[in-house]
């Protein structure tokens, strides 16, 4: 990957939800993204890990600026070389799924019910005009439902009339509509069968290859990403704990954290994984209430006095890689 | 209009409802005003409580009137006011209860307490006031049903709004680009349209009775007969006592149907929109 501007650059953003949607009474707003950097290279993939709550789903949504009133972005979000946070509204919707598009978890509710698949996937090209007209749009929608691998004749069919799988078949031949430099895949495959996932994986490494786009993929699965994303970012308490090459992140994570989601996972044919599963005791914790120190220091397996008190920042930790625990460069080394 | 067609309760509700307004539109040909007069009636030696059998079609009242002629005369009031009011309500309800709903904030904060207003305004003394300020004319009549009975429509429209708002379709529509204009449109309006002619068709028989509780209470125009009219004149002559049914079965066998009518296109309206209800019942 050497092209000469990264497709997007995040540089310190922090991201706040008011204390009142988050479920408070009252108090200080929440904080559910802590100062994360992190660049995305053209063409190239970056996977976003982490358990639920730990801040994957809001950064993402921050890209486009899509959180909620009264949310608070801190630090320079660069969408292919422009800031987003200093675009007008107006500006705002016309590089919504132009520049960066997003598949979304959950396709059923994704999809309005009311309307015929073939309405919705042509809605981001009559929204922007990148069609000359609605039978144009028409025959686009046909030729993508075909690239997803879905019969262009089911654009007239409604959502309830569709599989999870086609569905989601559905909501990625939708981001493709206007040809986005970006595509953002939220927790594509979450609901869907193994067998489908694979299908769905499948497609996007097939669709990737074709048309170069970049792709940021947010997952908790770690199993998916080694095969769909080349970097990884594993994320804890609204921080990237570890960021790297995914195969090497996954097989040999320097952070403790990063440790324990890999074995969670059981190899499968590896007796030794068979007889001991590995978990993670206890719960990400409470971002309105996070612990001094390292967030991660009450659940970690090697946390020592020291990580109660000091905060450790990302580091670089090898080629290409870095981490954010203070133990982390006696290992290694 | 072929997918309207093709339901069978779509099809016989609107057969139904066509009837009724060729019925309407065709009053001075089928049934002559002059059966609303009673000084030539009883010059003409018309008998009171004429049965069928005796006039022709649907016999006299008390006062030696034609039934019939009441009843077709009638329903071209009982419908229009049916229809107006209807309109009036459902139209200035849905603006109320979508822009409540989806604007948020201090719009909604004040829109929903003048809603709240006029739902706790008593409906007989606005309705009597309204009416003898304005005068008689069933124009005053379609504006007092219309102004005091939109609150209901706009804070169901309203509660739906919400409730869809917060679907992720709405969250997908925004990040694809699109205006608030165009989501109201596009996704809130064809999900809550539903609920919209549901409630247009609750609203058209409440009118239509609406009408005839002003018309009873002498608010509406003395000088046109209409259903709600004919009902509370056949009370008031205790023609149920006297046995007379053509009197008072044709105006409620009429509302009946009309209200079914539009029943029946209402619920194949409701289907349309929400096609995941096709199949069902």
């Amino acid at each position: 990957m050497t092209s000469s501007e990264p497709i997007l650059v995040l540089d310190d953003v922090s991201v706040r939800y008011p204390a009142s949607a988050s479920g408070g009474s009252s108090g200080d707003p929440v904080a559910a993204v802590r100062g994360v950097s992190l660049t995305l290279a053209r063409r190239g993939s970056l996977g976003l890990a982490g358990e639920s709550g730990c801040g994957k789903s809001t950064l993402a949504n921050a890209i486009l600026r899509l959180l909620p009133a009264g949310t608070t972005i801190d630090g320079r979000i660069e969408l292919g070389g422009d800031d987003v946070g200093a675009m007008n509204p107006g500006r705002l919707r016309a590089i919504r799924w132009t520049r960066a598009a997003i598949v979304f978890q959950g396709a059923l509710h994704a999809l309005n019910p009311v309307q015929r698949i073939l309405d919705q996937v042509a809605e981001p090209m009559l929204i922007h005009d990148t069609v000359p007209s609605r039978a144009a749009a028409a025959e686009r929608v046909r030729t993508l439902l075909e690239q997803v691998g879905l019969p262009g004749d089911r654009a007239d069919a409604h959502p309830h009339q569709l599989s999870g799988g086609q569905r989601q078949r559905v909501l990625i031949a939708m981001a493709l509509a206007c040809e986005p430099d970006l595509l953002i895949a939220d927790e594509p495959t979450t609901a869907l069968d193994v067998m489908v996932q694979a299908q769905v994986l499948a497609l996007l490494a097939s669709l990737r290859a074709e048309r170069n786009f970049s792709m940021i993929f947010i997952t908790h699965d770690l199993s998916l990403l080694a095969d769909v994303c080349d970097r990884l970012a594993v994320m804890y308490a609204g921080r990237v704990v570890e960021e790297g090459p995914s195969e090497q992140v996954l097989r040999a994570g320097h952070h403790p954290y990063t440790q324990a989601l890999a074995a969670a996972f059981p190899i499968i044919g590896d007796p030794v994984s068979r007889l001991a599963p590995s978990g993670l005791p206890g719960d990400p914790p409470d971002p309105a209430a996070l612990p001094t120190g390292c967030a991660f220091h009450p659940r970690c397996p090697m946390a020592v006095d020291r990580c109660a008190v000091e905060d450790p920042v990302l580091r670089v930790t090898g080629s290409e890689r870095s981490a954010a625990c203070l133990l982390v460069g006696e290992r290694t080394s | 209009m072929s997918r309207f067609w093709r339901s069978r309760p779509g099809r016989i509700g609107l057969v139904t409802l066509l009837a009724f307004v060729a019925l309407a539109l065709a009053a001075p040909i089928i049934a002559s005003r002059t059966g609303l007069d009673t000084s030539l009636a009883r010059a003409n030696d018309v008998p009171l409580y004429a049965s069928p059998a005796e006039f022709a079609p649907l016999g006299t009242d008390h006062l030696r009137r034609s039934v019939w002629t009441q009843f077709v005369w009638g329903s071209r009031i009982s419908l229009f006011v049916g229809l107006a009011a209807t309109v009036v309500t459902v139209a200035l309800g849905s603006l109320v209860g979508i822009v409540a709903g989806f604007a948020g904030g201090r719009v909604e904060a004040a829109l929903m307490r003048l809603t709240e207003w006029f739902l706790v305004v008593p409906f007989l003394p606005l309705a009597i006031v309204l009416a003898s300020i304005l005068g008689r004319s069933i124009w005053n009549i379609i504006f007092v049903i219309g102004v005091t009975s939109w609150p209901s429509t706009a804070r169901l429209v309203r509660a739906q709004v919400l409730t869809v708002k917060q679907r992720l379709f709405v969250d997908r529509a925004r990040s694809l680009g699109a205006s608030g204009p165009h989501i109201v449109r596009h996704h809130i309006l064809p999900n809550v349209s539903g609920l919209i002619m549901a409630n247009a068709t609750l609203a058209v028989p409440i009118s239509i009775l609406t009408e005839s509780t002003l018309a009873f209470l002498g608010l509406g125009d003395v000088r046109r007969p209409s259903w709600g009219k004919m009902l509370s004149e056949a009370f008031d002559a205790s023609a149920l006592t006297r046995n007379a049914w053509w009197y008072f079965v044709p105006p409620g066998v009429g509302i009946l149907v009309v209200v079914l009518a539009f029943t029946l296109i209402g619920q194949t309206l409701e289907e349309m929109a929400d096609p995941r209800l096709q199949g069902r019942r």
